[in-house]
């Protein structure tokens, strides 16, 4: 992105900000805080401050905005600086019953191409600005080589290995909310161990996120072990949209009838065979 | 130290096949009973868990019968627009074959979850399966001691 | 009561000892449940035999009994019935060690005694976590609304009224009868129309039944038992209570459109018009003038693509429209042109032999060549191609009558919708898998007559009596809902919610197939009893494992898993 560009998009956004902050919609917003020591996460809260406002690095924010405006009244709002990521992961959260609808306020900012290389991001512009182009994550090599390559699962497994169990990926990712935790609990993740038994502590989160994943790769970033879980997720949204399946669409995985999930004949599906027709290469 | 997938091993030494099977009671536990009936003869690789419908088995506890070190899942509910239970065969069927899509993902064989849409209510669709079934277990090597262990 | 369960291990009178003896069963079970209580009975299914265990329980104190025996589809379901029945408080599991075990794997005795201490295990692991659902009081309110008084609605309302049963009949015309009101004559044997409804009207006329002609249900809400339903009577609304609702709506009749020139010729009609004209006639007791040759051209718009069914009464009505025309005048030629003649049963095939021989003549034609109707300004021939002989005919007509299906009324879905009932790809409402056409999903909720699919007068009116009784029955079982068909043994649901772990992220309230769960808004989720059938759908998809049904909760499947994985906890030990 070329410097003057990206210090007109840094004004407009600041602008909005003090827009917001000015018409009390909000009671601050949520962005990233350029100070000495590096960037940090900050609650502007007055127009002067806002001028510590910076835009990069790419930082999700989403989860640290649902657990400061989680709490708010009837009434009351949160803004938020953000990436199109985050936008998408707010909406999951209103859709979840997490947060009140306009509780949390977003002022998206769409991420550049490389960025989204980065983050195998295939929609990095947000609503309302100009369309940059994404990527489709399975045509990656290093995603191919995870999730389609013969020999992936030594490699997997070689990753999984140095999993230290800090549940950094859970408490980053925006869309785990629950309460109470399948993986903290002994029944289905056993406790004690490590590293962890990846069929259910890894796989048992994908299976959760699988259609609500909003790809922000909060997971990955947290990962003190450097984790691939990015294309473990976003493999997973794949195979769904294979399926044909809306994904982070108004229902969920528990939607009796998917588009595309229809039957050919009485006789399919055995054996876990590739018998479904509509299955695209 | 890498374990042996099995403690059980079968008299010509080969580790024995383990698999649950979870079988709705409207139709493929129908399928079990008859193949009973008719004295047919199947591998002695599975036991089954009876359900109130396909609907009602959880993924997250396939997943931890294949951490347990069972190899193989079977799921067999009725044929798509003949559950019980409103059409909920085909949330199951959805969630299911994600499931198998997943295993696939990280490089298990999407064969060791074996779903079945109504090709279980007959004797012989039963025993057919279950023998394919655990022929197909056999050829796979055992799911933890790749999955697990240090490197 | 003591917690350990007493296992009943049935030999089915020494049969099964053969396959898996009694002592390597004992052993099996033994070294992994050392404080096992075993008894080893010939036989578990007489009723000798249930008294005795349900006795033996009640005198030792026991809360929880584990059968080891046949197949539930064999005798199995029966002893957990029964046992059920005497000792409702008791938990009883059964596991299948015959047919699931020593029937198929007879020529390997060592794996099917392994197999069956393994059945037995995971038996009790699964009973140690098996809880009865809370009972839930459910009183309905003692009034059925019917939708439609057309002949369906009316038996059902009449059935009702004579079982005492306060009904509020529906009517959305300003007169009840529906579509039998245009019919002079029913088929088979040409019953005046009039007599048959004026049976079922003063049946309906019981002081039981409120008829609300000119009314029209806009919205039903609530839940089995107390369903609420607006009415709208010419603008004006009201709301009725009801414990159950039978939806007979009824369908309507095709138009023939522009089909065959209906529009443009005179003297091509429908068939409803020909029932109409023959009515008055013979009121008259006069003779169709000008009328020499009559044409009857059967599936106009239906049998094709666009409308891909058979409509089912569309050929008795034409057969009988023929007879009373030949009755009428003799001499009319009556030429009826098919794609088979649809007349199932002893009755149907009567008539059509009654038709055929009083002269009417059949012409099959393939539905790739249609006939074709000619005239200018008025009807004179219709030609086609004869479908057995691949002759071409040319038949003389002055009346052309089109034969058009039922369909749907508009109406219907949004009730359908309301009510949870699903339809097929037509239209039509559907009732339940398997094999329960007249009840819906939800409990409660029933459908009779055409608004299911095209049907005679006289089975709408058998299947009204039917839904009324099934009606009658849902409201006078209390706690148990007929619709389930839940042995007392082997009931599951309905699902309970623990509130603190629910997170109320929605995924089972879109994914309940009877719209049990709801979520309040901002919320917690709820499960409303009378509506869960213990699918278990919800346990699959909640994230927080919160939700439970407790005849068989993921506890006691884990715990079945452990009695069978290789290492269960061999993950521990080498980790640690």
């Amino acid at each position: 992105m070329i410097q003057g560009q990206g210090n007109i998009m840094h004004n407009a956004v600041r602008d909005k900000v003090r827009l917001m902050l000015a018409g009390r919609e909000v009671v601050g917003v949520l962005g990233l805080c350029g100070e000495k020591k590096g960037v940090v996460p900050h609650v502007f809260t007055t127009a002067e401050d806002t001028a510590r406002l910076v835009l990069e690095p790419k930082w999700p924010l989403a989860k640290t905005g649902w657990i400061i405006a989680r709490a708010f009244p009837e009434g009351e709002a949160l803004g938020m600086v953000c990436r199109g990521c985050d936008v998408r992961a707010v909406e999951e959260l209103v859709k979840a019953g997490q947060i009140r609808p306009g509780a949390l306020k977003t002022i998206g900012v769409s991420c550049s191409a490389a960025q989204a290389e980065v983050c195998l991001c295939e929609s990095p512009s947000v609503p309302g600005e100009e369309p940059v182009a994404g990527i489709d994550p399975m045509s990656m090599p290093a995603v191919r080589s995870l999730c389609l390559e013969p020999d992936r699962l030594d490699r997997w497994r070689e990753h999984f290995s140095r999993c230290i169990k800090c549940y950094g990926c859970r408490n980053s990712c925006p869309i785990c909310v629950c309460p109470a935790c399948k993986l903290e609990d002994d029944a289905y993740v056993t406790t004690g161990t490590l590293p962890p038994d990846p069929l259910t502590f890894h796989l048992i989160r994908a299976m959760h996120l699988a259609d609500r994943c909003v790809g922000c790769g909060a997971c990955q970033e947290s990962c003190p072990s450097g984790l691939p879980l990015l294309p473990l997720h976003l493999a997973v949204r794949n195979a769904l949209r294979q399926r044909e399946v809306s994904l982070n669409g108004a229902g969920s995985l528990s939607l009796m009838t998917a588009p595309g999930a229809e039957a050919g004949t009485l006789w399919e599906d055995t054996l876990g065979g590739r018998s479904n027709g509509r299955r695209r290469a | 130290m890498t374990e042996p997938a099995s403690d059980i091993l079968s008299p010509n030494g080969c580790p024995e096949i383990r698999a649950v099977v979870f079988a709705c009671r409207w139709c493929a536990l129908v399928g079990a009973d008859r193949a009973g009936k008719e004295r047919m003869d199947l591998p002695a690789s599975f036991r089954v868990i009876p359900v109130e419908c396909a609907a009602g088995v959880e993924p997250d506890l396939v997943l931890r019968a294949f951490a347990e070190g069972l190899d193989g899942v079977a799921v067999m509910g009725c044929h798509l627009g003949g559950c019980r239970h409103n059409e909920a065969n085909r949330s199951a069927r959805l969630r299911l074959m994600l499931l198998q899509d997943l295993l696939e993902i990280i490089g298990l064989d999407r064969r060791r979850l074996l779903l079945s849409w109504g090709t279980a209510h007959e004797g012989y669709q039963f025993a057919g399966l279950m023998r394919e079934f655990t022929a197909i277990l056999t050829g796979l090597p055992p799911v933890d001691s790749r999955l697990l262990g240090p490197c | 009561m003591s917690g350990t369960p007493l296992i009943f291990i049935c030999t089915c009178y020494e049969t099964l000892s053969r396959t898996i003896p009694r002592g390597v069963l004992r052993t099996g079970i033994v070294a992994r449940r050392p404080n096992a209580h075993i008894e080893f009975v010939p036989s578990l299914c007489r009723r000798e035999d249930i008294d005795l265990i349900a006795g033996l329980i009640k005198e030792r104190k026991h809360a929880s009994v584990l059968l080891a025996a046949c197949s539930p589809f064999a005798r199995g379901n029966v002893v957990l019935d029964g046992l059920a029945r005497r000792n409702p408080a008791m938990q009883a599991s059964l596991v299948d060690v015959r047919e699931g075990c020593a029937w198929v794997h007879g020529g390997n005795p060592d794996a099917a005694a392994a197999k069956a201490v393994d059945l037995v295990c995971m038996g009790l692991a699964g009973l140690r976590c098996r809880e009865h659902s809370s009972e839930f009081h459910f009183q309905p309110v003692r009034r059925v609304l019917v939708v439609g008084a057309g002949p369906a609605g009316l038996a059902a309302a009449g059935t009702l009224a004579r079982l005492g049963i306060e009904v509020s009949l529906a009517e959305r015309m300003s007169r009840p009868g529906g579509l039998l009101n245009q019919i002079g004559r029913l088929f088979p044997y040409n019953m005046p129309g009039r007599e048959f409804l004026a049976t079922f009207l003063s049946e309906a006329s019981h002081p039981c039944v409120d008829l609300l002609p000119k009314t029209s249900v806009t919205r039903i809400e609530g839940d089995p038992g107390r369903f609420e339903a607006h009415l709208s009577l010419e603008g004006r609304d009201m709301t009725v209570t009801a414990g159950a609702v039978i939806l007979a709506c009824g369908a309507m009749p095709v138009l023939p459109q522009n089909r065959f020139h209906s529009g443009e010729l005179s003297g091509v009609i429908s068939q409803l018009e020909l029932e109409t004209r023959l009515n008055k006639l013979e009121r008259e007791e006069s003779a169709p003038a000008g009328i020499a040759g009559a044409v009857f051209i059967q599936c106009v718009d239906a049998r094709e693509d666009a409308r891909p069914y058979c409509s089912t009464i569309c050929c008795p009505t034409a057969l009988k429209n023929a007879l009373r025309l030949k009755n009428l005048n003799r001499d009319i030629s009556v030429t009826v042109l098919h794609r088979g003649i649809m007349t199932p049963g002893r009755d149907l095939e009567e008539l059509y032999r009654q038709t055929m021989a009083s002269g009417v003549r059949f012409v099959a034609f393939s539905p790739a060549s249609p006939p074709e109707v000619h005239g200018d300004g008025f009807v004179s021939s219709v030609s086609l191609t004869d479908a057995l002989s691949a002759r071409r005919l040319e038949i003389a007509a002055d009346l052309v009558v089109l034969s058009t299906p039922l369909k749907p009324r508009p109406e219907t879905a949004s009730l359908a919708g309301d009510l949870g009932l699903r339809l097929d790809e037509i239209g039509f409402a559907c009732g339940t898998e398997p094999m329960q056409p007249l009840v819906a999903p939800t409990p409660g909720v029933y459908l009779c007559g055409a608004v299911r699919w095209p049907v005679s007068a006289q089975e709408a009116v058998d299947q009204g009596r039917a839904a009324a009784i099934k009606a009658a029955g849902f409201l006078a079982q209390g706690a148990l809902d007929l619709n389930r068909l839940f042995l007392p043994g082997s009931r599951r649901g309905p699902a309970s919610i623990r509130t603190e772990a629910c997170s109320r992220c929605g995924r089972c309230v879109s994914g309940c197939p009877y719209g049990a769960c709801r979520r309040e808004k901002n919320g917690p989720v709820t499960v409303c009893g009378i509506r869960c059938r213990g699918c278990g759908l919800c346990v699959a998809v909640c994230p927080s494992g919160a939700v439970r049904i407790p005849e068989q909760d993921s506890a006691s499947v884990r715990a079945m898993l452990r009695e069978i994985a290789p290492r269960p906890t061999a993950l521990r030990e080498v980790h640690r």
